[in-house]
């Protein structure tokens, strides 16, 4: 029903999606030349805009603006290695391999988190859970009620305080002390209390046969024909880049001495394949998009 | 006792894995050494999590401790470096043992970072969090007096936030150097002495009731032993 | 078919010295509707999981529970989880899953039921139902009452043989109740499921049973059709079972002038039959019922168009609303699940603030400054009075209210306080092991240290048997006299019409009408008390609870005896 309505990466089956973000979080850390992570922070803006329109980027923004320029900042002041030397600061070199370093590192940072929020959006609750439940069923669901129990956990919480409000027991004014010990207090009695409840949901849960083995599952994911043929490319795509890399390619020389910026041929090779990677959401809703245009 | 030389064992081996590879490597793969080892890590627990016997009931209350865990910073919105996490997972860890408190202390990590934003530092938090309930936990017959738990939340004050410049410092391995290092866990120092001296305040005032708390509920339904 | 057999099952909690159930004997056959009640603490949730095995409680168990002729022991588990399924009290705390349709599947897929069969199952009960509306949505979303009728689809597209339930309704407004006990009768008679159904709410189950069984202290003291049990309590004049009797049986039974068994009516219209057969007698002299205790004038809290929301996002829960509680009033809201009652109060004791509109109690608003003077004068007893307690005894609780609000004389007025609502036996037990009357008592006791002016109090008779709530009213009726206004939130309809002075109707986050309950409740449909929907366009004088109804036939009886 909901699942059938969505389209494009979505649609895709969840191992799918996790290879992808397995793949593309390897790839960030593993290379290092700024020309490749700048290309790949480009085509992970695009991938969270094609998600939702970047809403949930925008909301990262500034953070990622802030934590880069510190980087890329600080980190020339803070390492004095290398041998290009810039000027002097205090006594101190500064130079250039660390302010390269700074930028890769920024770059390495911001591509991480970006793809974290993608993974956020696409791969959310029950399809990750969905991956999870394969290998580690009982932890996987562990982990899923403990995230549905914060809501809810929250809203008692809520209760309690206004319960303390009236009592006059105070978060807002009073010593340090005496509102640690308040906040605690209502830690303690929302603990009190869940634990009591919890006893419910297990004996709901237990009536309703948890725990028989076996289990199925109602949303069916079937790895379709697609499916496969993508899994099969990402997987080449990934060993072709991996292949390069043990061979140094790639990668920027950085210390002791600043490499060159130059693309071999091999490079290139390495570029196109991870280019193709990490754009691969891309060019589905790409072409969905074009198929949509043809078929009105 | 079985179980206390298999984690040991486990342990063991784990450190002289990083050891070797320290050596093997040269310094650029850090950062997926070390996630691949906390990976290993988890799947340790998990698994035997997985196949342990365990009731329903057993598995929601890891839950609601985990969640609780998660939360209780939310009290203290107010009071920035206030952070409760690490003395909830230590009283689970003294109350239901290291396996309990490995699992409370790694889902509360995943938990709290779901609200507050998942990142490349989750596993180490995890592994921060999930190492803090299980060393409670295997040492809880030496931490029946509550200097020493003062004294172990000191620690671990400290301890935790280590583990967390760690992942900075493998990020940045080829940046590596003495000074750096020195630099990272400098600027961390306040922090965590912060954090420290929540923790030995809370164990002071709540840790006889919570303990009591848990272990009142244990006995009256028989549970995680 | 014998698809219960229960021979001589004893049971006893572990620390404890009385049996939770002594050597009780029963058969169910497949198909009945069988309603168990009995005063709190007799017994029946225990007998009730002792029958689920998945659910058994930890303790001594002796004596044996056949299902179809099987020791419960002997069959398989899948079997058994399939075959009997268990409905609780609290909506919120069975559901495990985010999303209604995980939660609605939750069940099949633990049991391993195939794809195909799954979705069959789910589209044919979802569409029975009329549920599809709501599939897509959160659980959070939903109401109470629609939160227990999704816990029921889960236990039923297990396809179970027989359906235990324990008090369903408690939580649940009166339609939403209602709606349940449609569903639970058509399940019955449709597919012929057996149900057994502890309740204290009993006005329409006698109706709907096959079998009421009472119990008392561990055992059954009393089994039988509706007809029968009815018969034989108001023959005994038992005064703890007198009360679950519904009040269209007790009018006959008190007034009519030759009672036989057959013609106890047990639902309004039976009882309407059976009036219009003996009306005839009755003249027509109709006496106005006087007027409970008028209140003062003067207002001690106002609230003028207020508008409430939790968020931008949501909804606003309280719209336009406008209401004012005069000093000496017990005033009672009543509104189905979700209507916004217990946001109202909250923005009355100025917990919640809201976006547009004026709050004024004692005439003032509130103000940081006067926020902790203003709580002195005010109690509060949340939905839950157990977010209460921060002690683990009760006495240690009260202790520390009296330390923090520098009270002089503790122990005087604890154990004042404490003797006033009966619950000095309880002064060293936890919280948490006390039963939800006593909780609601001991919460009570600790707010009314201080000698309050408003109480306000959130639901106090859920899940209370006939007899606490009866305790529980002269207690609140006693706090009223000693000129306590009281601001009651409630579902429970003849409760508020038995002893409010004024009564609101919430919908739709709104007070739709706010008059004294004579005006209030005649003439609804179903928000009104049986009594009431009894006499309603009859020649019967209109009249709200059963004491009225008595008092004025009294009267009527002698006249026409005349
Ligand atoms: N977990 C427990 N440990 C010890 N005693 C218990 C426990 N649960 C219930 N009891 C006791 O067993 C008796 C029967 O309890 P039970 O819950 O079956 O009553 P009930 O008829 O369902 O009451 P209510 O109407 O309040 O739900 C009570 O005296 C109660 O105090
Ligand atoms: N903390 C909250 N955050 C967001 N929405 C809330 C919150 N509390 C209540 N609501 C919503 O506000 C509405 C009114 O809730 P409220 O608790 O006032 O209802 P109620 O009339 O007391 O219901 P009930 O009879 O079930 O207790 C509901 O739709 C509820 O989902
Ligand atoms: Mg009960
Ligand atoms: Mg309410």
């Amino acid at each position: 029903m909901v699942i059938s309505m969505e389209s494009g990466f979505r649609s895709y089956h969840p191992y799918v999606q996790f290879c992808y973000y397995l793949f593309a979080g390897f790839l960030i850390m593993y290379f290092n030349h700024p020309i490749f992570l700048t290309s790949v922070l480009l085509l992970l803006i695009l991938v969270n805009l094609s998600h939702d329109g970047g809403k949930a980027l925008r909301k990262w923004i500034l953070i990622l603006v802030i934590m880069s320029a510190i980087i890329i900042l600080l980190n020339p002041f803070l390492v004095s290695r290398g041998t290009t030397i810039l000027f002097y600061f205090r006594g101190k070199q500064v130079t250039l391999e660390a302010a390269m370093y700074g930028i890769t590192m920024a770059l390495f940072i911001v591509n991480i988190l970006i793809l974290f929020i993608s993974f956020n959006l696409i791969l959310n609750g029950n399809r990750f859970l969905y991956i999870f439940s394969k290998f580690l069923p009982r932890t996987a669901f562990l982990i899923m009620i403990s995230i549905r129990f914060v809501p809810l956990l929250k809203r008692r919480l809520d209760q309690i305080s206004e319960v303390h409000l009236i009592r006059g027991m105070s978060m807002t004014t009073g010593s340090l002390k005496s509102r640690m010990k308040n906040g605690m207090l209502r830690m303690q009695i929302l603990l009190t209390w869940s634990l009591e409840e919890a006893v419910q949901s297990a004996d709901s849960m237990k009536a309703r046969g948890y725990g028989l083995g076996n289990k199925t599952s109602y949303i069916p994911y079937k790895m379709k024909k697609r499916d496969w043929s993508w899994l099969i490319t990402l997987c080449i795509l990934f060993c072709l880049c991996i292949a390069g890399g043990t061979l140094g390619y790639g990668k920027l020389m950085i210390y002791p001495e600043l490499g060159t910026l130059d693309f071999f041929l091999i490079d290139w090779v390495l570029f196109i394949c991870m280019i193709m990677l990490v754009a691969f959401p891309l060019m589905i809703e790409g072409r969905e998009k074009i198929r949509w245009k043809f078929s009105r | 006792m079985e179980k206390r030389k298999t984690i040991l064992l486990l342990i063991i081996i784990l450190f002289s894995l990083i050891v070797v590879s320290f050596i093997l490597f040269p310094y650029q793969h850090y950062l997926i050494l070390s996630l691949a080892i906390i990976g290993i890590i988890f799947f340790i627990f998990f698994t035997r999590f997985e196949i342990r016997k365990i009731k329903a009931r057993e598995i929601v209350i890891l839950a609601i401790l985990a969640a609780t865990a998660a939360i209780s910073r939310v009290p203290f919105a107010g009071l920035p470096s206030i952070q409760p996490t690490s003395f909830v997972i230590i009283t689970v860890g003294l109350v239901f043992g290291a396996e309990s408190g490995f699992l409370v202390g790694a889902v509360a990590a995943i938990v709290s970072n779901i609200f507050l934003g998942q990142g490349p530092w989750t596993p180490w938090q995890m592994f921060a969090w999930g190492t803090m309930g299980l060393s409670a936990g295997l040492l809880r017959m030496f931490l029946c007096k509550k200097w020493m738990q003062c004294f172990f939340g000191f620690i671990w004050g400290f301890v935790f936030g280590w583990i967390m410049n760690l992942w900075i410092i493998t990020s940045n391995a080829q940046n590596f150097s003495w000074e750096f290092l020195a630099s990272v866990y400098f600027s961390s120092i306040s922090h965590d002495l912060a954090h420290a001296i929540c923790n030995v305040v809370f164990i002071i005032i709540f840790s006889t009731s919570w303990v009591k708390i848990l272990q009142r509920f244990k006995r009256k339904h028989g549970l995680l032993n | 078919m014998e698809i219960f057999k229960i021979k001589d099952l004893s049971f006893k909690y572990p620390d404890t010295e009385e049996k939770a159930l002594n050597h009780l004997s029963l058969t169910i056959y497949a198909g009945e509707f069988v309603v168990i009640c009995g005063p709190s603490g007799c017994g029946k949730s225990t007998l009730l999981r002792l029958m689920k095995k998945d659910l058994s409680p930890f303790g001594d168990t002796s004596g044996d529970i056949l299902y179809v002729g099987k020791s419960l022991n002997d069959w398989d588990e899948k079997t058994l989880v399939e075959d009997i399924g268990f409905l609780f009290q609290d909506p919120d705390n069975q559901i495990i899953m985010e999303d209604v349709l995980q939660e609605i599947v939750f069940g099949l897929e633990n049991i391993g039921c195939s794809n195909v069969e799954m979705r069959k199952r789910v589209a044919e009960l979802v569409h029975t139902f009329g549920y599809e509306q709501l599939l897509d949505k959160k659980v959070s979303e939903l109401s109470g009452g629609q939160k227990q009728i999704l816990n029921l689809l889960s236990i039923l597209l297990l396809k179970p043989k027989v359906l235990l339930l324990d008090e369903p309704t408690s939580q649940l407004d009166p339609i939403a109740a209602k709606d349940l006990l449609l569903i639970l009768e058509r399940l019955n008679t449709e597919l012929g499921i057996t149900i057994i159904l502890v309740e204290h709410r009993l006005e329409e189950l006698f109706d709907l049973a096959d079998r009421v069984m009472m119990m008392d202290k561990g055992d059954i003291a009393c089994n039988g059709t509706s007809r029968e049990v009815i018969h034989a309590i108001h023959q005994q004049q038992d005064q703890r079972f007198l009360l679950y009797l519904p009040a269209v049986s007790l009018l006959y039974l008190e007034k009519s002038l030759d009672t036989s068994m057959e013609g106890i009516p047990l639902n309004v219209k039976h009882c309407k039959a059976w009036m219009s057969s003996v009306s005839s007698k009755i003249s027509s002299n109709v006496m106005v019922s006087e007027q409970k205790a008028i209140s003062n004038e003067r207002p001690i809290i106002e609230l003028k168009d207020v508008f409430y929301q939790f968020n931008k996002d949501l909804p606003m829960v309280l719209r336009d609303l406008n209401i004012q509680v005069n000093t000496g009033d017990f005033h009672a809201i009543i509104g189905g699940n979700g209507s916004g009652k217990t946001t109202l109060l909250k923005v009355c004791l100025g917990i919640l603030k809201p976006q547009r509109g004026t709050v004024r109690i004692f005439g003032k608003k509130y103000s940081k400054k006067l926020g902790l003077e203003l709580y002195k004068k005010i109690a509060y007893i949340p939905q839950n009075p157990l977010t209460f307690f921060v002690q683990d005894s009760i006495e240690k609780e009260m202790y520390h209210i009296a330390q923090e609000r520098n009270i002089k004389n503790p122990e005087l007025i604890i154990t004042k306080r404490l003797q006033q609502l009966g619950i000095n036996h309880l002064r060293k037990k936890h919280p948490y092991d006390c039963s939800g009357g006593e909780i609601q008592k001991a919460a009570l006791a600790c707010m009314l240290m201080e000698e309050p002016e408003i109480l306000f109090i959130d639901e106090p008779t859920k899940g209370l048997d006939p007899i606490s709530k009866q305790q529980l009213a002269k207690i609140l009726n006693q706090l009223h006299l000693d000129g306590i206004t009281i601001i009651m939130v409630t579902h429970d309809i003849e409760f508020a019409a038995q002893h409010a002075t004024t009564c609101a109707m919430m919908f739709n986050g709104n007070i739709t009408v706010e008059a004294s309950p004579e005006k209030l409740f005649k003439g609804n449909y179903f928000y009104t008390t049986t009594m009431n929907r009894v006499t309603q366009n009859s020649d019967f004088p209109e009249v709200l609870t059963l004491e009225e109804a008595k008092a004025l036939w009294k009267k009527e009886k002698l006249f026409s005896s005349l």
